[in-house]
């Protein structure tokens, strides 16, 4: 599992220095309000495709990789979603349409060569809490929740081109294919098969946390039922 | 009132066989969900979410000065080999790092003449035999990368040929200061390295 960075100067339970000497005033402002990325490498991607883990037939997103219990995520220890790491690059044979929260630029490369796809797409806490564990998150009988847009320091990632951001111009993506194609020397084969339209087709929308399933939806796992709102305030507020 | 929709839940595919056959009934295809912040509403009116898995022509995004080298290189041109270290192709993709990249250049369609000309006069020694001319990388343990230092040694030597020095890349000038500062500091405190 993965664990949580330490606060900056932590010396093991004692009064770190920085405490004691009236010096160092705000030395590690916003601790509580960091954001971790446990990484996932596509070595271990890989893997788990191999063993049958994960099914490259349909989109790959953060709930797929928590169900495999392979990848862990604790929302409680601030982990808003995975890193994708380029670990294993090089043997990455795997054709998968992925969405992830960040991922290194030869990863996007190694996941683009091969056919597939990648968005990177960020979801606030609440969200992440749904995707980690979404049977258990049904069970609770709450709303799907409006997934919220990214913070002020991140907007910038996921407004970004070349990191594959959701927010990002469509238009401007596709370009940045084709440098990343020329940067690491592969041609940028086309995604016109059925798998590659179904995860076209699947694209989230910024308010949405599940695929096929809106914000606002109740599902339950004993009815075999979806209860969406009526309430036209509530309709208002999901589509908004 | 409550409505009753099949559970179309594509993200559990814990159990794939169940979720599966739940969701693929072609008859109750599910309009896409657009909220008022979505990409193609709100942010890129004109444009659509799909366009950024469209196949561009690389054409279109090359300057249309066609003397001067615009640095497209079209793979399929390129005859690129994988070894090990020692030159041998062992098959194994994560054995075979080192890159090697050749072309013929007097036979090259994606070059203009004058491109040619100018590296034929600064590279022509270079050339083998035949007339290839090779570039290599070893520089890294991964075959992915070095394939990105080869192509970039390429498109360098090309834009040496017609005059121009490679871009500047501050990011790695201002790292090669901080390390220099460093070991100078170093030096002065007398610390051994760690």
């Amino acid at each position: 599992m993965f664990k949580i960075w330490s606060p900056l100067g932590w010396e093991g339970g004692s009064s770190p220095i920085f405490k004691t000497t009236p010096v160092e005033v705000s030395y590690n402002y916003g601790y509580h309000a960091q954001r971790q990325y446990p990484p996932m490498s596509l070595k271990t991607l890989q893997l788990l495709i191999d063993t049958g883990r994960l099914d490259t037939h349909h989109p790959i997103d953060l709930a797929t990789l928590c169900q495999t219990k392979v990848y862990r995520l604790d929302p409680n220890l601030r982990q808003f979603g995975v890193h994708l790491t380029a670990e294993g690059m090089d043997g990455f044979k795997a054709k998968v349409h992925l969405e992830v929260q960040w991922a290194s630029q030869e990863a996007i490369a190694a996941v683009e060569r091969n056919g597939g796809s990648l968005v990177t797409a960020y979801f606030d806490i609440f969200s992440v809490k749904a995707l980690a564990d979404p049977i258990a998150f049904f069970k609770t009988g709450q709303p799907i929740p409006r997934r919220l847009t990214p913070p002020a320091d991140a907007v910038g990632y996921y407004m970004n081109p070349a990191n594959r951001g959701y927010l990002a111009d469509p238009t401007k993506v596709a370009e940045e294919r084709v440098l990343l194609a020329q940067k690491f020397g592969y041609s940028v084969p086309p995604l016109d098969d059925p798998v590659s339209q179904e995860a076209q087709e699947l694209i989230k929308d910024p308010r949405q946390v599940f695929y096929g399933l809106q914000p606002g939806w109740i599902v339950s796992l004993a009815d075999k039922r979806i209860y969406k709102p009526l309430d036209e305030e509530l309709v208002k507020h999901y589509n908004s | 009132m409550l409505s009753t929709v099949r559970i179309a839940c594509k993200s559990l595919t814990r159990t794939p066989g169940i979720f599966h056959s739940l969701s693929t009934s072609a008859s109750r295809k599910m309009e896409p969900y657009k909220s008022a912040i979505h990409p193609d509403i709100y942010l890129y009116p004109g444009s659509s979410v799909q366009d950024q898995f469209k196949t561009i022509d690389p054409s279109t995004l090359i300057e249309t000065d066609a003397q001067s080298f615009s640095g497209y290189i079209p793979m399929e041109a390129l005859t690129v080999r994988y070894t090990d270290s020692q030159g041998r192709i062992t098959a194994d993709p994560i054995r075979d790092s080192r890159v090697d990249i050749r072309f013929h250049l007097q036979s090259a369609q994606w070059l203009s003449d004058e491109t040619k000309a100018n590296i034929q006069a600064k590279w022509g020694r270079e050339l083998t035999k035949d007339g290839f001319l090779v570039v290599k990388s070893d520089r890294t343990r991964s075959a992915m990368m070095n394939t990105a230092d080869g192509l970039r040694k390429l498109r360098e030597a090309i834009w040496a040929s017609e005059g121009q020095t490679p871009p500047a890349n501050p990011e790695l000038e201002l790292e090669i200061q901080r390390k220099k500062q460093i070991a100078l500091a170093r030096k002065k405190v007398k610390q051994p390295k760690v």
